[in-house]
């Protein structure tokens, strides 16, 4: 059974902060997982209910979902290893994490 | 019973120590402008002080226990936005330190709202990138706009002149003067966009000067006798004070024709008797010019608007071409750019001396100059650009043995041999070290080993014929930029390998 991931990324607009979370992240998940994620990019001047129920204090904030534990990091994920660290994220050699399913909401 | 007393005393004064200690840095918490969150080691909210309710906009207690998250700080600190609901996001400057609360891991993380900074770093970003835009759209819109005030003038004088040979039929003489005077107003048109051209080149720092060793004695002896027939005409005399050996410079030699055309064809506009008087001296790190005339001179208010644009002064210049006002500052420009000075010196009725200097280049620079230009045009042109070195085996030792004297001269007849050989499709420098560097443009493996082949045939015909076949040895290598070599240094090192 490959592992589920499911990421949910908060953001504001489109600040070099926000691009720089949104890049780093995709390169983290196709580079180095094996496994399938789901990830739902949320702009927090769109809905900021949303990120108001999730408690959002600073963006970039990356939450993990599943598999638990839920995690939470902020910052602009620039530091590949911390986020590994951060969210429990298996790193294993050769492989990509296999999308099965992403939503923008920005 | 005293002792308990002195006891509980010192207990009483620790206290009281203990809760100043506390209470200052309390205070420091509390009045820090500062966003001061402390977390445990899962990112679980345990305080926040009072700024930090301004720069979240939300009341501390709803956030105590909460999840804040792990902060991930690259090195000192990272940049974040902050979302305040109800308001605007802003934008925080967050430090995180690893420490300890209440015995446990935790993070100590501050946040310093740096909106207002930040909104002032975009607006000054993006004022730097709207400059730079202008820029651009200032030198584009030069040269466009020359191009297309030039294309309707030469369309003019075409049908002008067409009218004036009487293609379109007869003329009478009043309409012929008409005409004649509509037509050289046309050039002078057409002589005021191309200065026009010129100076806003110069000055946007757009002219690229093409610079080789030109005999600039000679160049000033041609310049001179472009003027001869105008010059006999007004009955004045043109000294030419010029050394009548070769004196060599590195400059550009059509834009050093423009400079000592306009001078001369200015001394000759505000002369009507006397002479004009041309100078050349060679010094020890500059060649000195002077152009001098006895003409009607420039009063002393003016001297100082002598090189700026459109100045044309009060005096009514003689018969001929008028001026479009750009000259002087045109050959400012271009000596500036020669890394060179100019300046006047003048009396009115007396006379004008237009005074200036370039600077004089070992042959090292000049050899760099020539090898960064070769580059850059292969590089523009997607072509290939090649280096020769002829060495000469030992040179120390032959300099000893035959004077240094003999030796410039074999290397300069030498020089000679290799320049003829190439019919002027190269640059070659003679350097210190008694090597002779050629540069090539357009110039593939194959084509530079027959140029080589070529080199060696002349000059071993002329190390024979001059009998030092025995005591001269050469030296030929090549290199290919950029097939064999990726810089300067790379081509050099190469090229000397052989």
């Amino acid at each position: 059974m490959p592992v589920k991931y499911v990421l949910k990324l908060y953001v504001t607009g489109v600040t070099p902060r926000s691009q720089a979370a949104l890049k780093n992240l995709k390169k983290i998940l196709t580079e180095a997982y094996k496994g399938v994620y789901s990830l739902k990019v949320i702009d927090v001047v769109k809905q900021p209910k949303l990120a108001e129920d999730d408690k959002i204090l600073a963006t970039p904030t990356l939450i993990k979902i599943l598999p638990p534990p839920v995690a939470k990091i902020i910052g602009d994920l620039s530091d590949r290893e911390k986020v590994l660290l951060g969210l429990d994220l298996v790193a294993v050699v050769g492989g990509g994490l296999e999308k099965i399913n992403e939503e923008t909401n920005r | 019973m005293k002792k308990q007393t002195d006891k509980a005393g010192q207990h009483k004064i620790d206290l009281q120590a203990l809760k100043e200690s506390e209470a200052r840095f309390r205070s420091i918490v509390l009045w820090s402008p500062d966003a001061i969150i402390v977390t445990d080691a899962k990112g679980k909210i345990e305080y926040m002080n009072p700024a930090a309710e301004g720069v979240f906009n939300r009341k501390v207690e709803s956030f105590i226990g909460k999840d804040f998250g792990l902060p991930l700080v690259d090195g000192e600190s990272t940049e974040i936005d902050i979302f305040r609901s109800g308001k605007d996001p802003g934008v925080g400057d967050m430090h995180v330190v690893e420490t300890e609360w209440l015995n446990k891991k935790a993070h100590l993380i501050i946040i310093r709202d740096i909106t207002e900074r930040n909104k002032a770093e975009q607006a000054l970003k993006k004022a730097n990138e709207e400059l730079q835009k202008l820029d651009q759209l200032k030198a584009d819109f030069i040269s466009t706009v020359s191009h297309e005030l030039r294309t309707p003038l030469s369309i003019t004088k075409e049908g002008i002149s067409l009218v004036l040979d009487k293609t379109a039929g007869e003329i009478n003489e009043k309409q012929e003067k008409m005409l004649g005077t509509a037509r050289s107003n046309i050039d002078r048109l057409a002589r005021i966009i191309d200065d026009l051209l010129d100076i806003s080149k110069i000055e946007a720092g757009k002219v690229e000067l093409k610079r080789e060793l030109v005999d600039i004695a000679g160049l000033i002896r041609q310049v001179a006798f472009s003027f001869e027939l105008s010059l006999k005409e007004r009955k004045i005399e043109l000294k030419v004070n010029v050394p009548e050996k070769q004196l060599d410079a590195f400059i550009d030699p059509d834009k050093t024709t423009q400079v000592f055309t306009n001078l001369i064809g200015n001394a000759l506009k505000f002369t009507y008797r006397g002479y004009i008087e041309i100078s050349l001296q060679e010094k020890e790190k500059e060649i000195a010019c002077i152009v001098a005339d006895t003409g009607s001179g420039i009063d002393q208010e003016d001297l100082p608007k002598v090189f700026s644009k459109f100045q044309q002064f009060g005096r009514l210049p003689g018969p001929g071409e008028k001026g479009t006002g750009l000259g002087l500052a045109i050959t400012k420009g271009i000596i500036e750019l020669h890394g060179g000075k100019i300046w006047v010196e003048s009396k009115l009725g007396e006379g004008t001396k237009f005074s200036f200097i370039l600077p004089k280049y070992t042959t090292e620079e000049i050899f760099k100059e020539y090898l960064n230009n070769g580059m850059r045009e292969a590089i523009d042109k997607k072509a290939c650009m090649t280096l020769i070195v002829i060495s000469i085996s030992e040179f120390k030792k032959l300099k000893q043995e035959f004077s240094d004297e003999k030796m410039g001269a074999i290397l300069r007849s030498m020089e000679g041999i290799i320049k003829d050989t190439l019919r002027r499709k190269g640059d070659v420098v003679l350097k210190d070290s008694g090597e002779m560097v050629v540069i090539l443009a357009d110039c593939d493996k194959e084509a530079t080993l027959s140029v080589e082949n070529r080199l060696k045939e002349a000059l071993d015909k002329y190390l024979a014929d001059e009998k030092l076949s025995g005591e001269i040895k050469l030296r030929f290598g090549s290199a290919v930029y950029p097939d064999e070599a990726k810089n300067d240094r790379e081509l050099i090192e190469q090229a000397k390998k052989g």
